[in-house]
């Protein structure tokens, strides 16, 4: 998904030779989450979700605050208070100093999230920004991506101000400083509108320094629309060159260089080899010291992998590659060699082999130390059985393993589909899960067997519309004993025009036997049309 | 001497083996319990049945069927009179399906988030294959249910093998079709599957024509209760809930027991059927032939919507 859309936007800016690009306004998304660091907390310690939560610093001899939870807000507790006062207000908030290391590596694991939007993500201290240029039409739009970015998150339990604007700069002040941030704030394109909209917010949207800020205020100039409305020359002479810079990247003047974070490089092994390799047990040997220095490699990096390329190379130049895939992502030497048993006896090696490589691909960070242990039961089960999934899709064909989808239709042999589990999984989303049926659903037999398609049998009725009294399904003969019915199941409105499908009166019927079978007459014979009579399927 | 003695004995425990906080003893017990809990749930498992609700079976099993042990389902065999060729096996199959379905279902309530493996072949020509709608009628959600597809008898079953080894599914069920016909092959996978039952604990059903049932835990020969034509089922109100002639036929540590069954969907449960002992009626069929206007007269035996 990320590749093709980076290639999709690689490929237009070559195509568009960049004038067409620079033309077009760029969209920012920056996302604001000034509680991440406490949520981040009370998640990792367990604590209660409404715990006053307090990260100091120290510094100028006291430790002072540096965020505070939202609970803590609304006690009264604010960034830059020292904690001895915070402890006289809030008595029951809890403090803890602040680690930036995990602050960030937990901003960068979002980032990486938010890359299925753009390839353009990054961080900053407190908040995430995303370059939509050319990429937001993909999903509808910025304002799309907005709405979806905010629901999710706000799902995940935290609490984003945002702002899309047409420079990173506005964007940053707008997330920050905007009454109606927590929204989703969407400034102006056009320059002059867009100076307009950012005059009303305070000076410190601009990220100055902390002695020009203080000079500001000195001056008075409390809002931006007061910096607009000054001479650059009378500004300059008091302030330093930081604060033009800024003014300057707020409104596009100036280009802000942004660093996005990177794409997980796939971890790789090789080996090549002097002597052409052949034989089975030769290259056996090959995939399994490959997956062991592999598997090594991932122990290391701390890292899990989500599916495998084994590449080969053969003498005459040729290559060749073989794909794995797991459900869950693993770095276990043992499950990789089970998973790719059969590869050696797959691989062709014709002539032999000069090189041989593995790839792991899908990267992320390893499991908890508890799934590691083992003491996770219910993990650990549940993990073995995706590993059984994993093998039984390499052994038979990701084909062969498949799960059932609910369909949108009235039509019994189109409500549900079969899709492999692979795009089960990958497209996870509530659609996908069968509902508790209504109890009118119940009252509408359904068979538990369908055949597909349908066997034509013949039958005998008594009138037209009525429920046969003897069925013949290929050349043999059952007398009916009950049947009820008929639930009659027309075709979709986009379909009557085709006159591929008629409408159907469905019965269900029980034979002298006691088999109990679902059929159904086609065409209606009170419009006159002609009728025919089909077994659908088998109740239990 | 006498005083290492005093120090070994289990009584005694040093002060620094104990549990403290912010130690790696914290996980080694977590590791203890996990463990111990491991150990009871594999001891259930040896001795885990699960009731089938009617007394007859499960006084026939010791308490119901065995967890860690593969039970043979088969439809019963085809009566002398029938013709080979006879329709009767995929007419019936659905009654077959239902009762293993209806096993599943009470499987899945003890293990509710845990999937069900299912493997078949693909296309299963004339007895149909599995339906949702269907599925959920029986109370099985059908998302819990993973299925592999596989034409090749041999793949297929190895596959039900390989599933069957591995903890954290709730139950396996296979569809052998015509494998049971070559016995050699039929007897060695027998082995091979009950002991891969055994090492997960993990009970595995399997569905098919009748079969040698040597080598597996119990045998059940299942056929759809015809219920006798009488006033009472004849009226508006027939129970159409599915009932069967359910009969095990063999029982590794048991004894044989036959019982008319339905299933209750709503609470999950078998019930023994109450056999109607109402006066019978003519088949209605038999009476529609004679005349339209007796047919009139009879409309109600038909539950016209």
């Amino acid at each position: 998904m990320n590749v093709s859309l980076h290639d999709r936007i690689g490929a237009s800016s070559s195509a568009h030779a960049g004038a067409k690009l620079a033309s077009k306004a760029r969209e920012i998304l920056y996302l604001f989450l000034p509680f991440l660091p406490t949520t981040r907390l009370i998640r990792q310690q367990g604590w209660p979700a409404d715990t006053p939560v307090g990260l100091y610093h120290h510094a100028q001899q006291t430790d002072r605050l540096l965020f505070v939870s939202q609970t803590a807000q609304r006690a009264g507790l604010y960034p830059g208070l020292s904690v001895a006062d915070a402890r006289t207000h809030c008595v029951s908030a809890q403090f803890h100093a602040v680690e930036p290391d995990k602050d960030r590596a937990c901003l960068l694991a979002l980032a990486q999230w938010c890359r299925r939007y753009t390839p353009l993500a990054g961080i900053d201290e407190c908040g995430l920004w995303l370059d939509l240029t050319g990429a937001s039409h993909l999903f509808g739009g910025y304002e799309a991506v907005q709405t979806d970015i905010i629901t999710k998150l706000s799902d995940a339990g935290l609490d984003v101000s945002s702002a899309v604007a047409p420079t990173y700069g506005a964007a940053w002040a707008l997330a920050h400083y905007h009454d109606a941030a927590p929204s989703g704030v969407i400034a102006p394109i056009r320059r002059a509108a867009l100076s307009d909209y950012l005059s009303s917010l305070p000076v410190a949207a601009l990220r100055l320094s902390a002695a020009d800020e203080a000079i500001l205020m000195q001056t008075g100039l409390r809002k931006i629309g007061d910096i607009f409305a000054l001479r650059r020359a009378a500004l300059s002479v008091r302030l330093t060159a930081n604060f033009l810079l800024r003014v300057d990247q707020l409104l596009g003047d100036v280009a802000e260089p942004l660093q996005p974070v990177k794409e997980r490089q796939p971890v790789y092994v090789a080996q090549h080899w002097a002597e052409p390799l052949a034989g089975l047990e030769g290259l056996t040997q090959m995939v399994t010291d490959l997956l062991a220095e592999l598997s090594d490699k991932l122990m290391k990096k701390e890292q899990v992998a989500r599916w495998f390329e084994i590449g080969w190379q053969r003498v005459d130049g040729s290559c060749a590659r073989l794909h794995y895939h797991l459900s869950r992502p693993s770095n276990e030497l043992a499950l990789l060699i089970r998973l790719c048993a059969d590869a050696a006896e797959k691989i062709d090696a014709e002539f032999g082999l000069s090189c041989s490589w593995i790839q792991a691909y899908g990267l992320t960070d390893a499991v908890s130390i508890t799934a590691l242990l083992g003491t996770d039961t219910q993990t650990a089960q549940a993990e073995k059985a995706d590993q059984l999934l994993d093998i039984l899709a390499a052994k038979l064909g990701p084909d062969r393993v498949q799960r059932l989808v609910p369909q949108e239709s009235w039509q019994a042999e189109q409500r549900e589909r079969r899709t492999t589990l692979a795009q089960a999984i990958d497209k996870h989303s509530p659609h996908l899960d069968w509902q508790v049926p209504s109890p009118a659903q119940m009252l509408a037999p359904r068979p538990v067997r369908l055949l597909d398609p349908p066997e034509p049998i013949q039958a005998v009725a008594l009138l037209p519309d009525n429920p046969p009294v003897m069925v013949r399904w290929r050349q043999h003969s059952w007398q009916v004993r009950r049947a009820t019915g008929p639930e009659r199941i027309g075709p979709s409105w986009w379909q009557i025009d085709t006159h591929k499908t008629r409408s159907r009166d469905y019965y269900r019927i029980e034979t002298n036997e006691g088999a109990r079978l679902w059929i159904y007459r086609e065409g209606l014979p009170e419009r006159g049309e002609d009728s025919a009579w089909y077994l659908h399927g088998f109740f239990a | 001497m006498e005083s290492a003695i005093t120090q070994m004995s289990p009584h005694h425990i040093p002060q620094d083996s104990l549990p403290q906080e912010g130690d790696k003893t914290i996980y080694r017990k977590d590791r203890f319990a996990a463990l111990k809990h491991r150990i009871t749930a594999a001891e259930q498992g040896q001795t885990a049945r699960l009731s089938c609700d009617i007394p007859a079976f499960d006084s026939a099993l010791g308490g119901g069927l065995g967890f860690g042990r593969v039970h043979l389902v088969s439809r019963t065999a085809i009566p002398q009179g029938k013709p080979a060729d006879s329709l009767l096996p995929s007419m019936i199959n659905g009654a077959v399906t239902g009762f293993v379905l209806a096993l599943l279902r009470k499987v899945m309530m003890l293990y509710p988030d845990r999937p069900v493996i299912w493997c078949a072949p693909p296309h299963a020509g004339m007895t149909g294959s599995l339906s949702a709608e269907g599925l959920r009628q029986i109370g099985i959600n059908p998302a819990q249910l993973i299925f592999v597809h596989e034409s090749h008898p041999a793949r297929c079953m190895s596959a039900f093998e390989e599933a069957l080894q591995t903890d954290g599914l709730a139950a396996v069920v296979g569809e052998y079709g015509m494998l049971s016909r070559q016995s050699d092959l039929w007897q060695r996978w027998a082995r091979r599957t009950r002991r891969a039952a055994r090492m997960s604990g993990t009970i595995g059903m399997l569905l098919g024509p009748p079969a040698p049932v040597c080598g597996f835990e119990t045998g059940w020969h299942i056929s759809p209760y015809a219920a006798p034509l009488c006033a009472a089922s004849v009226a508006d109100g027939y129970d159409w809930r599915p009932s069967w002639q359910a009969s095990l036929h063999y029982a590794k540590a048991g004894r044989p027991a036959s019982e008319t069954i339905k299933w209750d969907w709503v609470s999950g449960r078998f019930l023994p059927l109450e056999k109607s002992v109402d006066r019978p009626v003519q088949p209605p069929a038999d009476q529609l032939l004679n005349s339209r206007a007796n047919w009139l007269s009879q409309q109600p035996a038909y539950n016209i919507r």
